[in-house]
């Protein structure tokens, strides 16, 4: 898959995530995976990037006596995922333009 | 290691970061070894789990190192880190490796520990497991790609060969062996060349490419297994123990100043075998269509050689009298018997369509 593609889908997927209810470190890196493969180490600066963006905002809670950094996605957050959907609208549109073209060769 | 010998080891990966962030990254990752631990894992367990020091620190390097331009979504970025995975412990059972294009040298390490080292698609990074002593490095995507836009819109990959033609971005994975460390090495490349140099007290040692050659020199290993389709196996100065197994489809196979004190079993289609000067306790068979079979100055007690549209040529020690003969051709001169019994060796030549030219040392 080609890189910004994925990163902008590994981006927006966590947000989807959190959309369903605020998560942590290892539970958001588990869902993820479920969908796409990443990496810890790659997840990482992502979620960086997504609380300097303030897509997502960054709480401690205790858990089991230790301490446990929660993530939650902001409005702005919830706009982005409306704004992804949106481009992807734009280019379901042409993928059935092309999908019409190849269909033509085949034949 | 232990939970805080790995986060000590990533902290000080993480130097080159500012203090906020190195302390936030690394509660990151304690976090995560936390977690594992309540899921059941042993801390051992979850310490293997984890991504190495080296592959989180070049992550956060691309990111906030202080030489990298922040990375941009408008111009096109080329995510090549180098990476190098090392392995200190003593107890390493086995190293399974898979890769796609990559060409692989396989080297003695300077230090008693073991590395891999490679450029790395930070798109496409390999994925890299270690759990009990068994080491796995698997490359899943082929090499990097460049995108080709159609309206704006990424549609396809093709293989960027900038990627390969400056030095600085060689893709060959450069596998470093202390030596006397004696595990399993399972190595596979599609396009790559497979070599092997200068590996004492190797444990079982099993290679396989499509399209490039395997070449191992001096060696010493417990058991060679080779198998390629384009690609020749060139052996020189290789000494082995239980067996030599060689097998390709449409190249050479060469064995020189080569031992092993089991079956040495070379086979191949439409290409030549070549042995010159080897020597082994058991059988020594080399088998080839389309092919032609040399062997000289070799010392064996059993020889098979079997081709079809090929010669036989060779110089045997002893004489002829001490082999068991079983030889055959059709359209081809043949200057052995067909059947003797011999007396403790044993000869089987057979091809069709070629010379049979048997010399001994002897007479």
């Amino acid at each position: 898959m080609d890189a910004q593609l994925k990163r902008g889908l590994i981006e927006v997927c966590v947000l989807a995530m959190l959309r369903r209810g605020d998560s942590y470190g290892y539970q958001l890196i588990k869902d993820v995976s479920a969908l796409i493969a990443v990496s810890e180490s790659t997840l990482y600066p992502i979620l960086r990037r997504l609380e300097t963006a303030e897509y997502l905002t960054v709480y401690t809670m205790e858990h089991n006596s230790r301490l446990r950094k929660y993530y939650a996605i902001t409005d702005k957050g919830v706009r982005r995922i409306q704004d992804f959907l949106q481009e992807w609208a734009e280019l379901d549109q042409v993928l059935a333009f092309i999908k019409e073209g190849a269909g033509h060769d085949a034949q | 290691m232990t939970r805080n010998e790995y986060l000590e080891t990533l902290n000080q990966s993480l130097s080159f970061l500012d203090a906020e962030t190195r302390s936030a990254t690394i509660s990151f990752y304690a976090e995560l070894l936390c977690d594992r631990m309540e899921d059941g894992m042993t801390e051992e367990e979850a310490v293997s789990a984890m991504e190495s020091a080296e592959v989180i620190a070049s992550r956060m390097l691309k990111e906030y190192g202080v030489n990298s331009a922040p990375p941009s979504d408008a111009q096109e970025t080329r995510p090549i880190s180098p990476c190098t995975i090392t392995y200190t412990q003593s107890d390493l059972s086995s190293l399974e490796a898979v890769f796609m294009d990559r060409a692989v040298v396989i080297e003695p390490s300077p230090t008693s520990a073991l590395t891999i080292t490679y450029l790395e698609d930070e798109n496409q990074p390999l994925e890299y497991t270690e759990l009990g002593g068994h080491l796995r490095l698997i490359e899943k995507m082929p090499l990097m790609r460049k995108s080709v836009t159609l309206f704006g819109i990424n549609i396809g990959n093709v293989l960027d060969p900038i990627f390969r033609s400056e030095p600085q971005m060689d893709p060959t994975v450069h596998i470093r062996v202390p030596c006397d460390m004696l595990f399993a090495m399972d190595i596979a490349t599609c396009n790559g060349k497979i070599t092997l140099h200068n590996l004492t007290g190797m444990g079982e040692i099993r290679l396989k490419s499509s399209n490039g050659a395997i070449h191992a020199d001096g060696v010493r290993c417990k058991q060679l297994q080779l198998s390629t389709t384009n690609g020749r196996i060139m052996l020189t100065g290789v000494s082995v123990i239980d067996r030599i197994k060689a097998q390709t489809s449409n190249s050479r196979i060469q064995i020189k100043d080569t031992s092993c004190h089991g079956c040495v079993d070379l086979s191949t289609s439409n290409a030549r075998i070549l042995a010159e000067n080897c020597s082994g306790d058991d059988m020594l068979s080399m088998r080839t269509s389309n092919g032609a079979i040399e062997c000289h100055t070799s010392r064996f007690p059993c020889y098979i050689m079997r081709t079809s549209n090929g010669r036989i040529d060779a110089t045997l020690p002893g004489s002829m009298a001490e082999y068991a003969i079983d030889s055959r051709t059709s359209n081809g001169f043949n200057n052995l018997p067909a059947r003797t019994k011999g007396s403790g060796k044993a000869l089987t030549c057979h091809t069709s369509n070629g010379h049979i030219n048997v010399t001994f040392e002897e007479a």
